[in-house]
C-alpha cells in the first residue's frame, strides 16, 4: 500500500463509524502516547474516549492477551462455561459493595450491554417506562440509543414511554434555586401525574453525565432520585462505562453520590483496548430466561483475560488514587489556565474524568462551539490529542490513561495553553476545521 | 477457591447469556479440541458455534493478536484509522464481490452489524420496511432482534413494518418456493408497498432456524423480485459464511448478487469483530451515526485479517468442501442404522441432522431426544449445539481446518450416541438443564 493510511481510510471505512476532529492516523501506541507515520509522538488526553484507560500496549494487557489467545478456553461464554470468564465475573462482583446475590453478563460494548439491560428489565418487570436524562448517551445500537437522549442521537428516536429528565448542570442550572431540591420536586411531580412510579421499569443513569458534557449533578440529586425510584420497585441502573472503574477517584463513580444501584453496567476500559463489556445485576432477574440475550464471542478468553489484567493492575499499581490525585493536579492547571483564557467558562469533573467549558463570554455562557473544534485541532497540531463532547460541542473532555505522569500532566497543560493562545490568535481557519464534523 | 468451574460459573455468570446444552467447562483449546477441568479432550464440532473458525489457539490468529497488542495504535476506529483496521476493511472488500462505491462498517458482533445494516439501510432509503424470514435470526440485540423470526426470541416484539415470509424447506415443504414468491408478489400489490420497503435480510442458509439449504434459484428469484424495486437485498454470511460453505460466501451458491453483506462469528478466529460491507450512499450518510467505542480496535482486526489471509492461503473453502462431504456422507450411512436421522443437509462445514420420530410423517423428535444424543456425544467426547424451531436439528458448524480423521472421530461419537440414547443411556432429568431454545 502506497497511499496513507488516511486516504486509504476515506475509501473504506463507513462515514457512520467516524466521529473525527483531526486528521490523526496513528501508526502505534505505548503508555500514554500515539505514534503517527512519521515518528511524531502525541500525547494522548482521550484514552480512545477512555477505552485505553491503561494506556496503549500496557505489558499486563499484552501478555494476558498473548497468553490467553495461546491457550483459548473456546471463545464464547454461551456454549461453555470458561475459566477466564468465570474468573473474571467473580473479580468484578468483589469490587462491588453489597451482598446480595448477583451475576455477570458479558458482551462487547457499552451499547451491548445497555442494550441487554432496557430488554431485560422490561421484560422481568413487566413495566414498560424508563426515566433517562437529556444529555445521556448510553451507546449506539438501537436499543441503548432508545434510552438515551444526546442531541448527535436525533435520527434514532427514543423506544414508547420513555420520559426524559433534565440532568441538574450547577453551571447552567434549568431551574431558580436549589437545584437539587427543584429537580426532585419535578420528580415527584411527574410521578403524581403522567408517569405513575408503578409503571417505571428503570431510571438510567449517568454519575458523571460524559458525552453530555462531563457534568457532575447537583449534589444529593442522584440519591433523592435513587430514593425515590427505589421506594417505587424502580430499579437504578449505573451506567460506569466512561467513568468507572477508577477513573472518577473511587473505585465506581456511583460511590461519590452514595448510590445503591440495583444493576451496573461497565464498558470502554474493562477490556484495556479490547471489545469488553459487563452488566452486573441480581441473580434473579440476571437468570431471568435461558438465550434471552446471546451474542456467540461473549465472555471469550481473550477479551475476559484483558479485563482480569485491567482490574488487578488498577488495584495493584495504585491507579484509582492515582486518578484522583493526577485529576486535582489537571483540574488546578486548567484553573490556572481560565486566569490567561477567557475561553474556559467552568472546569469540572471528578479525578480523571474532566470537562472544562470554552464560552465565549462568562457572564452569557455563550457556547464556544467552533472555537472548541479549533483548539482540539490545534492542540493535535501542537502533539496533544483530546475531544470534545457536551450538547453544545463545547465541552473539553480529559479521560486520559490512568497511568497518566505528572510530567505529562505538565506538558499536555503546556500544550493547551499554547493552543488557547494560538486559537485566540486566529491561528487556525474555519475552513481547517470545517472538514472535521465531530459531534 | 475449591469449586469446580461449572460451579463457579452457576454462581456468577447470567443465565440469561447462556445456551448451553452440556455441563462442558472449558479450561484451554488448542486446534479442534476443548480441554475441559480434567484435561478431558473433546473434539468441538460446533467451534464455538462457528465462533473459532480456524479452531482454537490458531498460530496465525495468536501471532496477529500477540503483536498486535503490544503496538496498539489506538483502541478505536471512531476518531482515526488503524493499519489493521483499514487493512481488514480492504481485504475484505477484496473477496467480497460487488459493483459500485463500497464502504465497510466494522462492529463486534454479527448482532451489532445487523442492528446497524436496519438502521443504516432504512435511514439511508427513507423506506421503513423490511422483509426477512420466520425462522431467521440476524442476532440478539434489539434492531437485529426487530428483523428476526426465531421461535426463541418472541420476547421481542419485531419492529414495525416487519414482513415476515416463510423459507422455503425442501426437506419438509410446508410451503414451496413458488408459494412464497406468489405471498411477496401479493404483499407488493397489496399492504406492503415495495417502494415502502428498503430490504430484504437473507440467510443464504437458514442456520439456527434448522439448517435449512433453500431450493435452488429460490433465493435469486427473492433477490430479483427485490431489487427490480430497489430493494437492497441484504445477505447475513454471520454463521455460514467465509469459506464454511465450501465457497467464500455462501451467497455465491445462489447466483444472487447482494448489495450489502453481513459477517461475524468466524471472521474474528474467536475474537469479537464484526463487518457490514454495503454502498457508500448508505454507510456515509451520516456520521456518527453507528459508533461502539472500541469498534474496529487493532486487535480484533489484527485477527480478521488473519483469518480472512489463511482462509484463502490454506484453501480452507476446499478443505470445508471435502470435509463437509464426509461428514454428510458418514451421517447418511449412519442413517441406515438410526432410523431417528430423517434428513442430513447443508453445505461443506455447515452440517445439519434433522432428527424426526417417522421418516414418512417426518415429525420431529422431541427437544429432549437431541438434547440428549448432545449429552451422549459430550460424554463420549464431543460437542455439538441444536438449532430449528421444533428442536430437532444437529447442527455442525466445526473449525475449518478439521482434518478427516477428525470428522471420522466425530462420527464414531455420534454413531455410538445414537445408539447409546436409544439403548435409554442418558435420563431425561439429566438434561433437563440443558434444554435452553
Amino acid at each position: 500500500m502506497t497511499r496513507d493510511l488516511l486516504a486509504r481510510d476515506e475509501a473504506v471505512i463507513a462515514g457512520i463509524e467516524k466521529l473525527r476532529f483531526f486528521p490523526v492516523a496513528p501508526v502505534g501506541g505505548e503508555g500514554c502516547t500515539l505514534i503517527e507515520a512519521d515518528g511524531r509522538r502525541l500525547l494522548d488526553f482521550a484514552g480512545s474516549w477512555g477505552a485505553a484507560n491503561l494506556g496503549y500496549s500496557h505489558p499486563a494487557v499484552a501478555e494476558a492477551v498473548a497468553g490467553a489467545a495461546r491457550n483459548m478456553a473456546a471463545t464464547s461464554l454461551l456454549s461453555y462455561a470458561s475459566e477466564p470468564a468465570v474468573a473474571l465475573a467473580e473479580e468484578l462482583l468483589a469490587t462491588l459493595p453489597g451482598d446480595a446475590a448477583r451475576k455477570v453478563w458479558f458482551g462487547h460494548s457499552g451499547s451491548d450491554a445497555n442494550d441487554m439491560v432496557v430488554r431485560l428489565v422490561e421484560a422481568a418487570s413487566g413495566r414498560s417506562r424508563f426515566l433517562t436524562f437529556h444529555g445521556a448517551y448510553h451507546g449506539g445500537i438501537s436499543g441503548s440509543m432508545s434510552v438515551s437522549g444526546h442531541s448527535s442521537q436525533g435520527h434514532a428516536p427514543a423506544r414508547e414511554g420513555v420520559v426524559h429528565l433534565p440532568y441538574p448542570d450547577p453551571y447552567r442550572p434549568h431551574a431558580e434555586g436549589d437545584l437539587t431540591a427543584a429537580s426532585l420536586a419535578a420528580v415527584d411531580a411527574l410521578f403524581a401525574t403522567s408517569c405513575p412510579p408503578g409503571e417505571i421499569a428503570a431510571v438510567f443513569i449517568e454519575p458523571i453525565q460524559s458525552d453530555g458534557g462531563v457534568i457532575v449533578p447537583s449534589a444529593g440529586f442522584l440519591a433523592g432520585l435513587a430514593e425515590r425510584c427505589q421506594a417505587n420497585g424502580i430499579l437504578v441502573v449505573v451506567d460506569e462505562v466512561k467513568v468507572g472503574l477508577g477513573r472518577s477517584g473511587l473505585m465506581h463513580a456511583f460511590e461519590h453520590e452514595g448510590l445503591a444501584p440495583d444493576i451496573v453496567s461497565f464498558g470502554k476500559g474493562l477490556g484495556g483496548g479490547l471489545p469488553l463489556s459487563a452488566v452486573v445485576g441480581p441473580a434473579a432477574l440476571m437468570d431471568f430466561a435461558p438465550a434471552f440475550s446471546i451474542m456467540t464471542a461473549s465472555g471469550n478468553p481473550v477479551c475476559a483475560s484483558a479485563g482480569r489484567a485491567v482490574l488487578r493492575t488498577i488495584r495493584e499499581d495504585g491507579l484509582i488514587e492515582r486518578a484522583a490525585s493526577l485529576g486535582e493536579r489537571l483540574a488546578q492547571g486548567f484553573r490556572e489556565l481560565a486566569n490567561r483564557h477567557m475561553l474556559i467558562g467552568d472546569v469540572r469533573g471528578r479525578g480523571l474524568a474532566l470537562g472544562v467549558e470554552l464560552v465565549r463570554d462568562r457572564a452569557t455562557k455563550e457556547p464556544a462551539d467552533l472555537e472548541t473544534s479549533k483548539l482540539v485541532y490545534r492542540a493535535y497540531e501542537l502533539g496533544l490529542v483530546l475531544f470534545y463532547v457536551g450538547m453544545r460541542s463545547n465541552v473539553l473532555e480529559l479521560t486520559p490513561p490512568l497511568i497518566l505522569s505528572e510530567a505529562e500532566v505538565d506538558t499536555g497543560l503546556e500544550i493547551l495553553d499554547r493552543a488557547f493562545a494560538d486559537v485566540a490568535a486566529g491561528k487556525v481557519s474555519d475552513e481547517a476545521v470545517a472538514a472535521f464534523a465531530g459531534w | 477457591m475449591n469449586l469446580r468451574l461449572r460451579e463457579r460459573d452457576a454462581q456468577t455468570i447470567a443465565g440469561i447469556e447462556k445456551l448451553r446444552f452440556s455441563p462442558l467447562a472449558a479450561l484451554r483449546g488448542e486446534g479442534s479440541y476443548v480441554f475441559d477441568e480434567d484435561e478431558r479432550k473433546i473434539l468441538d464440532l460446533s467451534s464455538s458455534a462457528g465462533a473459532a473458525s480456524l479452531g482454537y489457539a490458531h498460530p496465525r490468529v495468536v501471532e496477529a493478536v500477540k503483536s498486535a497488542v503490544s503496538e496498539m495504535a489506538t483502541a478505536s476506529l471512531l476518531m482515526y484509522p488503524n493499519e489493521h483496521a483499514v487493512g481488514f476493511a480492504e481485504k475484505l472488500l477484496a473477496v467480497t464481490p460487488g459493483e459500485g462505491e463500497r464502504k465497510v462498517w466494522i462492529g463486534h458482533s454479527g448482532s451489532d452489524a445487523n442492528d446497524t445494516a436496519v438502521r443504516a439501510i432504512t435511514k439511508a432509503s427513507g423506506r421503513p420496511r423490511v422483509i426477512s424470514f420466520i425462522g431467521s435470526y440476524h442476532g440478539g440485540i434489539s434492531g437485529s432482534m426487530a428483523v428476526s423470526g426465531h421461535t426463541s426470541q418472541t420476547h421481542t416484539l419485531p419492529r414495525p413494518g416487519l414482513l415476515l415470509l416463510p423459507y422455503p424447506d425442501p426437506y419438509r415443504g410446508e410451503f414451496s418456493s413458488e408459494e412464497v414468491l406468489k405471498l411477496l408478489d401479493y404483499q407488493f400489490e397489496t399492504t406492503t408497498p415495495p417502494d415502502q420497503v428498503s430490504s430484504v435480510f437473507i440467510e443464504p442458509i437458514m442456520s439456527d432456524g434448522g439448517l435449512i439449504v433453500p431450493p435452488e434459484g429460490f433465493l435469486a428469484a427473492l433477490a430479483e423480485r427485490c431489487q427490480a424495486h430497489g430493494i437492497l437485498v441484504v445477505l447475513d454470511e454471520v454463521k455460514v459464511g467465509l469459506c464454511r460453505s465450501g465457497l467464500m460466501h455462501a451467497f455465491e451458491h445462489e447466483g444472487l448478487n447482494p448489495d450489502v453483506v453481513v459477517f461475524g462469528k468466524g471472521v474474528g478466529g474467536g475474537l469479537p469483530l464484526s463487518a457490514v460491507v454495503a454502498p457508500a450512499e448508505v454507510l456515509d450518510h451520516t456520521p456518527a451515526f453507528a459508533m461502539e467505542t472500541t469498534a474496529g480496535n487493532p486487535v480484533s482486526c489484527a485477527a480478521g485479517c488473519a483469518v480472512l489471509d489463511t482462509m484463502i492461503e490454506d484453501k480452507l473453502a476446499e478443505n470445508a468442501t471435502r470435509v463437509g462431504g464426509m461428514l454428510m456422507d458418514g451421517f447418511r450411512a449412519m442413517a441406515d442404522r438410526h432410523p431417528m436421522i430423517g434428513d442430513v443437509r447443508g453445505r461443506g462445514l455447515a452440517v445439519g441432522v434433522d432428527l424426526v420420530t417417522d421418516r414418512e410423517t417426518k415429525q420431529p423428535v422431541d427437544p429432549t431426544v437431541t438434547a440428549k444424543i448432545i449429552y451422549r456425544a459430550y460424554e463420549l467426547g464431543a460437542a455439538l449445539i441444536y438449532v430449528g424451531l421444533a428442536g430437532n436439528v444437529l447442527e455442525l458448524t466445526p473449525s475449518l481446518c478439521l482434518s478427516e480423521d477428525e470428522a471420522r472421530e466425530g462420527l464414531a461419537v455420534m454413531d455410538q450416541a445414537f445408539t447409546d440414547v436409544v439403548a435409554g443411556k442418558v435420563a431425561d432429568e439429566t438434561v433437563a438443564e440443558f434444554m435452553m431454545w
